[in-house]
């Protein structure tokens, strides 16, 4: 897939880092940016930046945008390299940025080598998948005690590195910094429907494991209420049955 | 196979008859719409408006397909999900006519019709859709036997929200002129984006309450109404195609297919072109006539469900206002 490169990464490949010590290292500031897939709302682009194994991510601008409104792009670009930075001082693993333009909308982050959970689950034990969703779990709650929400907590966007088997998180573009709760509950929500869509034979363990390291590291009481706000959230559904107390359908 | 639909979950009393043998394919298709004198549909009111057209409008469809009533083999019913006072006019016809007529009655879900016969009309095989009306906002996808939902509304309707804002705006109803939502019509006059309105996605849900809250205190507080159409009308169809595209993403399948009231929009039309070129994907539109409410949707669902012999006992076929769209076994596919 070929696509036109914002101005500021074209000129960034054509710069170089001049290192001296003793002799002159020459390093390329950015090298063989290559296009990984193309997301909902940005280009995934595999590189070298600065010599380190990158993740470009562009917020590309969307032409049925009226541009006003396609500002948002810096806006989600600027929260999720914040989001990422607290995650890591907190202990939550994910990718850390290098390189954040607010303007064109790029953030560069560091290469995690290794698979999505989506991409693990039928082929692991037990004892291993549960680590992963207790993990998940402890990474989730820790966000919500310091008020960020992930927004997008899938299986796709969970990747344990193949080096040492480190659960890390990905894809904050739709994180953000909220006291809600309801904002937390729905984190819950979406890795759990992420797990019912794709992976229902092992939803058991899978949830278990999850809310066990949820509860460990946020409080049972904590995870209790959180369960309760998340199965509200599933009957504001359209036409969901379990909401009307008295249906005829029901009683069938 | 002669299959007769009916439909009647909202505001359309729609009879269909489908021949899949024939070349015509659709031999009749009436229709009788309930227009609220102001305000939304009241259902009590639109029932009793059914119940008077409605076997008028059953004549005239077997009039206009030319058959003897005895050629039919089968009669499809949609049981929800709807308006209850409305769906139980269908549902008692139907009812009716099996049991007099000695016909096997098939039980068709409104939502999987729209989807049906959107697959029939524009001959795409296997879509992302987009299922956007006045009752619903769902993004749908067919994996493993059902029709899943991938994304939908947290709160209101896409249909709902735009006539509900042009209704508290004065701006209808009617609300559609000449294939126009009027909110469409007056963003053509808006001029700037309004920065304060909310715009809502989380994850592949989408939410307008808020939208629609905020843009009519907005609207009492004087902010240009045009300029408030244009926002609106920008923030509810973008955080729509944001879900779109995260669907196909996700699926990774390569057609996308807009079914329901709100297909029709040509500006949501020109914005999914756009989007479907960025991801290499296909776009069918179902043609406005057969996007709203039919009766043939209903009749054409039935002729899938009949060759698998799905019916259903007259005593059984109770109506549902609530029966979701994924739970429903997609056996003919």
């Amino acid at each position: 897939m070929e696509i036109e490169l914002p101005e500021s990464l074209r000129s960034m490949i054509k710069e170089k880092l001049y290192i001296y010590t003793g002799g002159i290292k020459t390093i390329d500031i950015l090298s063989k940016p290559i296009v990984l897939s193309i997301g909902a709302e940005a280009y995934i682009l595999k590189c070298r930046f600065m010599d380190i194994e990158s993740i470009i991510k562009w917020r590309f601008p969307k032409p049925y945008m009226p541009p006003e409104l396609d500002k948002i792009r810096s806006i989600r670009t600027e929260i999720e390299a914040k989001i990422m930075w607290k995650s890591l001082l907190m202990g939550v693993k994910t990718p850390i940025p290098l390189y954040v333009d607010t303007d064109d909308a790029i953030i560069i982050m560091t290469y995690i080598e290794g698979n999505t959970l989506r991409e693990l689950v039928d082929r692991i034990e037990n004892e291993e998948l549960c680590r992963i969703c207790r993990e998940v779990g402890d990474y989730a709650a820790k966000m919500h005690i310091n008020g960020i929400s992930h927004g997008d907590l899938t299986t796709s966007n969970v990747i344990i590195d193949s080096r040492e088997g480190l659960v890390h998180l990905i894809d904050f573009g739709l994180a953000s910094f909220g006291k809600r709760d309801e904002d937390y509950a729905i984190d819950i929500h979406i890795f759990f429907r992420s797990i019912e869509s794709a992976h229902i034979n092992r939803e058991g363990i899978m949830k278990d494991c999850f809310l066990n390291g949820y509860s460990s590291t946020a409080g049972s009481e904590k995870a209790y209420k959180m369960l309760k706000i998340v199965n509200d959230i599933r009957k504001r559904g359209r036409y969901v049955a379990e909401r009307k107390l008295r249906s005829e359908w029901r009683s069938l | 196979m002669i299959i007769l639909g009916i439909e009647s979950t909202a505001h359309t009393f729609g009879v269909g008859i489908v021949d899949d043998s024939s070349e015509k394919f659709i031999i009749a298709d009436e229709r009788e719409q309930y227009t609220p004198k102001h305000g939304g549909i009241h259902p009590r009111e639109a029932s009793r408006f059914f119940a008077e057209k409605g076997p008028l409008a059953i004549g005239r469809a077997i009039a206009s397909a030319k058959i003897d009533i005895s050629s039919i083999d089968g009669i499809a019913v949609a049981l929800g999900p709807g308006l209850g006072p409305c769906l139980r006019v269908g549902a008692t016809i139907a009812r009716a006519l099996t049991v007099y007529f000695k016909k096997p009655l098939i039980p068709v879900n409104h939502a999987v019709a729209h989807i049906e016969i959107g697959l029939k009309l524009t001959e795409l095989t296997d879509p992302v859709i987009v299922y956007l009306s006045g009752g619903n906002t769902a993004i749908v996808a067919y994996v493993d036997r059902k029709y899943r939902v991938f994304g939908e509304t947290l709160d209101i309707a896409l249909g709902n929200l735009l006539d509900t804002f042009a209704r508290e705006t004065s701006l209808g109803p009617p609300y559609v002129v000449n294939g126009i939502h009027v909110v469409d019509r007056c963003a053509e006059s808006g001029r700037r984006i309004v920065k304060e309105l909310p715009y809502v996605v989380k994850g592949q849900d989408v939410a307008f309450s808020g939208l629609l809250t905020s843009a009519l205190r907005m609207y009492r507080e004087g902010v240009d109404l045009g300029d408030l159409c244009l926002t609106l009308r920008e923030i509810a169809y973008n955080s729509i195609l944001e879900v779109t595209a995260r669907c196909l993403m996700h699926t990774r399948k390569s057609e996308v297919m807009v079914v329901g009231g709100v297909a029709a929009s040509p500006i949501l039309r020109e914005k999914l072109e756009m989007l479907v070129k960025i991801y290499n994907a296909r776009l069918g539109i179902v043609p406005p006539s057969y996007a709203v409410d039919n009766g043939v949707m209903i009749a054409w669902t039935g002729v899938l469900e009949m060759y698998s012999g799905i019916v259903i006992e007259p005593e059984k076929a109770i109506v549902n206002q609530r029966w979701r769209l994924d739970e429903v076994d997609i056996v003919w596919r």
